[in-house]
């Protein structure tokens, strides 16, 4: 992950299933609910992210990473010769790149980004499916999240007709 | 979940609809209670159709994590919540939780205005929907 360079502070970060992640502290703390754990002493030995798996923590790091202020991991020159709106720019365009995963793998980045308080990263997996679900039919949700209709008809008849206005 | 499994070769696969790939039938859901719908559900086709990404798709779809689905719906606008009340029980319960329906996002739909005769009237912004009862009879006339 991160290489480490003098005078940073590293963090690690453990996965349930056992994968080790070194990071910088600025990097770690992108996510509010570690920066609390620093905050308050409790990141002295290795941190263990419980629920999100190696494979995801690592896409999470790679997010933090790219998203934690230019004094940090992309490069010290970077602040000084490029344009703010040039950065903003090109890091909507990697955040585009990052977002093409399947679904499974988003949902749990969805609520990775949940626990660990990163709003940045929430609001960028969660308003994808919003954007997919938000015009779609009910059953075209109930596909997509393979979610089962369990209304009896009845039921489904009086709750949509209660919702109706939403319909329309 | 598999740990340590690579989720990169599936760039965007899932929302896509495949044309050119067969695709196994037990990702072809019906649902007997639905009312018919013109369009059919979407297959769970990824277009890279190697093991790990048929295994991704079929297996952890069923249960979309809660938390997950909390952080969606939190983030919908009203209306869309109170159509997602009908997909099933359980998003009812969820689409009608407090903590939910307070973060659900506000959006003007319109605004009342009196008209020269001095009537309210209401303006819809959305251009759909009903529009509200000028008179207000929700409120009570204690003022």
């Amino acid at each position: 992950m991160a290489t480490r360079e003098a005078g940073k502070k590293m963090i690690m970060l453990k996965s349930p299933d056992g994968m080790e992640f070194e990071v910088e502290e600025a990097v770690a703390m992108e996510s509010q609910t570690i920066r609390k754990m620093i905050e308050d002493d409790c990141a002295d030995t290795a941190i263990l992210i419980p629920n999100i798996n190696s494979k995801i923590l690592s896409r999470v790091i790679e997010y933090c990473n790219k998203h934690v202020p230019t004094t940090g991991a992309t490069g010290a020159a970077a602040s000084d010769t490029v344009a703010p709106a040039a950065l903003a720019e090109d890091l909507k365009i990697w955040d585009a790149e990052f977002i093409k995963v399947n679904r499974a793998t988003r949902f749990n980045l969805i609520q990775a980004a949940s626990y660990l308080n990163i709003k940045g990263l929430l609001d960028l997996t969660s308003q994808t499916t919003i954007d997919t679900i938000s015009d779609n039919s009910l059953e075209e949700i109930r596909s997509f999240l393979s979610t089962k209709n369990d209304y009896l008809p009845e039921e489904e008849q009086t709750i949509r007709r209660e919702n109706q206005w939403a319909f329309q | 979940m598999p740990p340590g499994g690579g989720e990169g070769e599936g760039e965007g696969e899932g929302e896509h609809v495949s044309t050119v790939q067969s695709h196994p039938p037990a990702t072809v859901r019906r649902d007997e209670d639905a009312p018919p719908h013109s369009t059919p559900p979407l297959p769970d086709v990824p277009p890279v159709a190697s093991e790990e990404n048929l295994e991704q798709e079929q297996q952890p779809m069923p249960n979309v994590p809660e938390g997950a689905l909390v952080e969606i719906l939190s983030r919908v606008p009203y209306s869309s919540l109170c159509r997602f009340k009908c997909v099933s029980k359980p998003w009812l319960a969820l689409c009608s939780a407090p903590d939910i329906r307070k973060r659900s996002p506000q959006t003007l739909s319109g605004f009342f205005y009196h008209d020269e005769g001095d009537a309210l009237r209401f303006c819809n912004l959305k251009g759909r929907g009903p529009p509200p009862d000028p008179s207000l009879p929700f409120l009570r006339h204690s003022y």
